[in-house]
């Protein structure tokens, strides 16, 4: 079941290929189709997921090549269904926003689809090999996604991207390499040399090529400063699957592989991994604060919430790793939402400057009240998906680190200061003549808010949906890593 | 009896001889489709002959030729090189109206046969008859296009650095013939192994380093290239790229693995150094071309960097990897260059912003560009990253995660050059917006290299599995 994840996507992407070019309503429809199957098998999927199961579930493994031990290894865990339920969910609702492309629409959508290949990919591959060929795959259509359809900086953005992340992959590689020779046990298979026993040393060494590699995607805190850049120029759509999806590879790898693989180092690292966590919130905080792009200021708000993670990661508590692993989902619909309203502002009002805007309440009501909602529950607040995560981050770090906590309770609140202020700014105030008359949100643009929407709200009411999934591999990996 | 073995190379030989024949006594209209048809019929003829010879391993001619796995691969790869070449290169000499264009065919054989007497000789005479063929060859090759100057200047310069690098290799034979006795590298690796390494032997050995250094173009006996390859004919280019290259690593394996084994530390630490020099001068200097061929030549550079990556490890397995990395890397660039090749024939200047708008121009040539250029960079779904994967793994094993880490960076860097093509044909608007023109064979090369390039990507076992079996000691 979980390789029909993979090639349903690539078979539509072909299925494009064929389609005349001329046909834009026909790729734009196949396209969705071939988007909406995966989230419709994931929907199956968890309804046949067991909840009590410890390890993988859905397996399937088949020899590629097996005088290297590389196999075809696929498999889902409480860490990666989440991300698989996201991938295929802000793929579809991506595809679905992305309907309003105009310029060579079929080699976006044939795009589109490989790129939800690349990251299904990377979330279910349990063979070293296989994730880097997904992850690799990942880069270039969205090197494309943004070169082609992206903002007047697109080409900068799309290359520096491109770079930071192949540098980032190739070292990880080499790192990838140095285990499987280090163990000796000719395969590449994930779950067989997370058991194995490294030296402490070689540990050591092994992490950094590692956390390189995953650093750039998250990003951490100095590796971050292509995203502003890729974000800010890329079309919308495919903001809402950098931010949503494509960051969560990188905290994802942690905890695929780093933590439960090289558990010593993990330990060994983890005050340096809690400040580089700290520094992500309070800097993505401040910069977001200082931000005159409205997109410039999700952005960063974006870097801000992936130091959660990270802070919850290195806390190593049960508690705390299940906040980080509900923040990648959380922050995954919200930021999502944020790019998507954002988008439709700009496709209105043809700006994102935040001084020109302002009054959406008053002109475009639906859009401006979503935004709002996403605003809140980005910042946190109770009885939306957000908070739940937050809350459980520093609840389970506050054991370890009770003053990086104390500290990042005020990262929590440059939050809900910038985010209070942009609403002051953006939605509030008397409605400006140039934006009178604007229309508001359409069926389809609802249709690509509105399940984050559902999600955000009942996971913030009911955290149990998710955190059932997550806990036995959640447990799992902190016996691997033993706490702090 | 002895002669059932080499069978493929008869073959070739009589090719040769008839097609020069046909040069001088056909003289019909066609001849320059006349002579790539017999061209394409002689090498077929060739590889089947190769395919159904009964498979022999061991030593021909008292020693003179080693024929084991490795010069298997080889003969195989050079004959289908020369399949791509001859294909590429009729409507080229069309173009470019080239006298006596059915000489080019005969000439490329030469090359080809060559190339393939280096790959499976045993002894320093069989290399250096080898090399001398395919290096005279290559030499008339470069300057086959009388009316340019730039191909005449390319002649020359090949010529002149060419020569040079066959005289020191030529004088480190004779150093180790003066120290062994002996000739034949089986022979020389008995003795070395009871001399040790005395500085005498060590000297010679750099000789034959720098000599066949120059061959594989590595930095810093690659002067030569750059301009050799820019004003080569673009077929040609294609085929200095790919076939001699690859036949200099195939005599460096001979040399070093079978004859100068006791030397293993030695070399793979020059190798070493060789390689990092090589491929970090190679991509940074292939960042500021303007010219495509220019831009391919600094690139063809760097990859013979990573390929020493693989003699730098000093295993069989580092072998393996340069053989599967050489498998990939000839037929990315081949197909690199059929591209370059019908965009030439048109627009005729073979400047990189030529390919402004390509991919509006030629969907199906941009597109292949574009994979061709994601295997030289590694990115999986493409046979460069098994091959850059393996080279990874080989000098991870030796311990030489330095140099792992230096490759690393290296194929990051060459993004930057091969980015700026893939740039102009999708991101820059089309100045000349016509469809592009391509002739039926040029768009067939390019077909078979891409399907090549992709299926090695995913399924390499077989080929890997091979390639382990050829060269797994003892």
């Amino acid at each position: 079941m979980l390789s029909s994840l993979i090639f349903i996507p690539l078979l539509g992407s072909l299925a494009i290929l064929l389609v005349p070019r001329e046909q834009d309503r026909t790729v734009k429809w196949v396209g969705t189709i071939f988007g909406l199957i995966p989230l419709l098998i994931v929907a199956y999927l968890w309804g046949q997921y067991s909840y009590s199961a410890q390890g993988m579930q859905f397996v399937e493994h088949y020899d590629w090549i097996p005088s290297l031990g590389i196999s075809y290894y696929l498999g889902t865990d409480g860490l990666s269904f989440p991300m698989v339920i996201l991938t295929a969910l802000i793929s579809f609702l991506a595809i679905l926003a992305s309907w309003n492309i105009k310029n060579r629409v079929k080699d976006y959508f044939f795009l589109m689809l490989l790129l939800e290949t690349g990251m299904m990919g990377v979330f279910v591959a349990l063979d070293y090999v296989l994730f880097y060929v997904f992850w690799e795959l990942v880069l270039v259509p969205m090197y494309f996604l943004i070169g082609i359809w992206g903002g007047p900086r697109r080409e900068y953005a799309a290359i520096k991207f491109f770079l930071y992340t192949l540098i980032g992959s190739v070292i990880m590689l080499v790192g990838i390499l140095a285990l499987y020779f280090n163990a000796g046990l000719n395969t590449f298979d994930m779950l067989a040399l997370a058991k194995h026993k490294f030296a402490p040393a070689f540990q050591f060494w092994v992490f950094l090529a590692l956390f390189f590699g995953f650093a750039v995607k998250v990003p951490v805190f100095p590796f971050h400063t292509w995203l502003p850049d890729a974000h800010v120029e890329a079309p919308t759509a495919v903001s809402a699957i950098l931010a949503g999806v494509l960051l969560k590879m990188g905290t994802y790898g942690f905890l695929r592989v780093s933590h439960p693989t090289l558990p010593e180092a993990a330990k060994a690292l983890a005050v340096p991994i809690a400040i580089l966590g700290l520094i992500n919130i309070i800097y993505g905080a401040l910069a977001a604060m200082a931000q005159k792009d409205l997109k410039k200021l999700v952005a960063y708000s974006s870097i801000s919430h992936m130091g959660f993670t990270l802070l919850g990661l290195a806390a190593m508590t049960p508690v705390a790793i299940q906040g980080a692993a509900f923040q990648m989902f959380s922050h995954g619909l919200i930021s999502a939402m944020l790019f998507l309203l954002v988008g439709m502002i700009y496709d209105r009002a043809h700006t994102r400057e935040i001084a020109k805007l302002g009054g959406l309440f008053n002109t475009i009501p639906t859009i401006a009240v979503i935004l709002a909602f996403a605003s809140f529950a980005s910042l946190g607040l109770p009885g939306l998906s957000g908070f739940v995560a937050e809350f459980l981050v520093f609840l389970g770090s506050f054991g370890a680190y009770r003053t990086f906590v104390i500290i990042a309770t005020s990262g929590v609140v440059f939050t809900a200061g910038y985010y209070l202020w942009m609403i002051q700014r953006v939605l509030m105030g008397e409605a400006k003549k140039e934006y009178l008359g604007l229309p508001d949100i359409t069926a389809r643009e609802l249709g690509t808010v509105v399940p984050l929407m559902i999600f955000t709200t009942l996971l913030g009411l009911f955290p149990s949906l998710l955190m059932d999934i997550m806990n036995p591999a959640i447990l799992g990996l902190v016996a691997k890593v033993g706490g702090m | 009896m002895s002669y059932l073995p080499i069978l493929p190379e008869i073959v070739l030989t009589a090719a040769i001889l008839f097609l020069t024949l046909v040069v001088v006594f056909y003289q019909g209209e066609n001849r320059n489709g006349v002579m790539m048809t017999g061209t394409i019929f002689g090498l077929s003829v060739t590889l089947l002959t190769l395919a159904f010879v009964p498979p022999f391993a061991g030593y021909l001619f008292s020693g003179m030729l080693t024929l084991d796995g490795m010069a298997f691969f080889f003969r195989w790869l050079f004959p289908a090189v020369g399949l791509f070449v001859a294909f590429m290169a009729r409507e080229f000499l069309e173009v470019k109206k080239a006298e006596n264009p059915g000489e080019f065919y005969v000439i490329l054989l030469l090359a080809i046969l060559g190339m393939m007497l280096m790959a499976s000789s045993g002894d320093l005479i069989t290399i250096y008859l080898g090399l001398e063929l395919t290096s005279i060859s290559s030499y008339i090759l470069a300057g086959y296009l009388r009316e340019d100057p730039k191909s005449g200047e390319a002649a020359i310069k090949y010529f002149l650095m060419g020569a040079l690098a066959s005289g020191v290799l030529l004088f480190g034979m004779s150093l180790f013939y003066g120290l062994t006795g002996a000739t034949n590298l089986v022979s020389i690796s008995g003795i070395l192994h009871q001399v040790g390494a005395p500085p005498l032997v060590l000297a010679a050995m750099v000789f034959l380093i720098i000599g066949l250094g120059f061959k594989v173009a590595a930095v810093p006996f690659h002067m030569w290239a750059p301009d050799a390859y820019e004003g080569a004919p673009t077929p040609v280019t294609a085929f200095f790229s790919v076939g001699p290259k690859a036949a200099a690593f195939a005599a460096i394996i001979r040399v070093f693995t079978d004859g100068l084994s006791s030397l293993v530390w030695e070399w793979s630490l020059a190798f070493a150094v060789l390689a990092l020099i090589t491929m970090t001068l190679g991509n940074l200097t292939a960042l500021w071309q303007k010219n495509v061929k220019r831009m391919l030549a600094y690139s063809s550079i760097a990859h013979a960097g990573y390929i020493m990556v693989g003699l730098a490890a000093g295993t069989w397995q580092g072998t393996v990897a340069m053989l599967l990395y050489l498998l990939a890397y000839v037929f990315t660039n081949l197909g690199i260059f059929a591209v370059v090749t019908a965009l030439g024939n048109r627009e005729g200047k073979d400047e990189l912003t030529d390919f402004t708008g390509l991919s509006q121009r030629s969907p199906y040539l941009a597109a292949a560009l574009v994979v061709f250029f994601l295997s030289l960079i590694g990115i999986p779904f493409t046979a460069g990253f098994f091959g850059k994967f393996l080279l990874f793994g080989a000098a991870v094993q030796s311990g030489l995660v330095w140099l792992a880490l230096v490759m690393a960076v290296n194929s990051a860097i060459s993004v930057g050059y091969y980015y700026t093509v893939v740039r102009n044909m999708y991101l820059v608007a089309p100045k000349n917006k016509g469809a592009l023109p391509v002739a039926g064979e040029l768009k067939l090369v390019v077909t078979v290299a891409l399907l090549v390039t992709l299926i090695l990507g995913l399924f390499f076992e077989p080929v890997l599995g091979r390639l382990v079996a050829f060269t797994l000691p003892g």
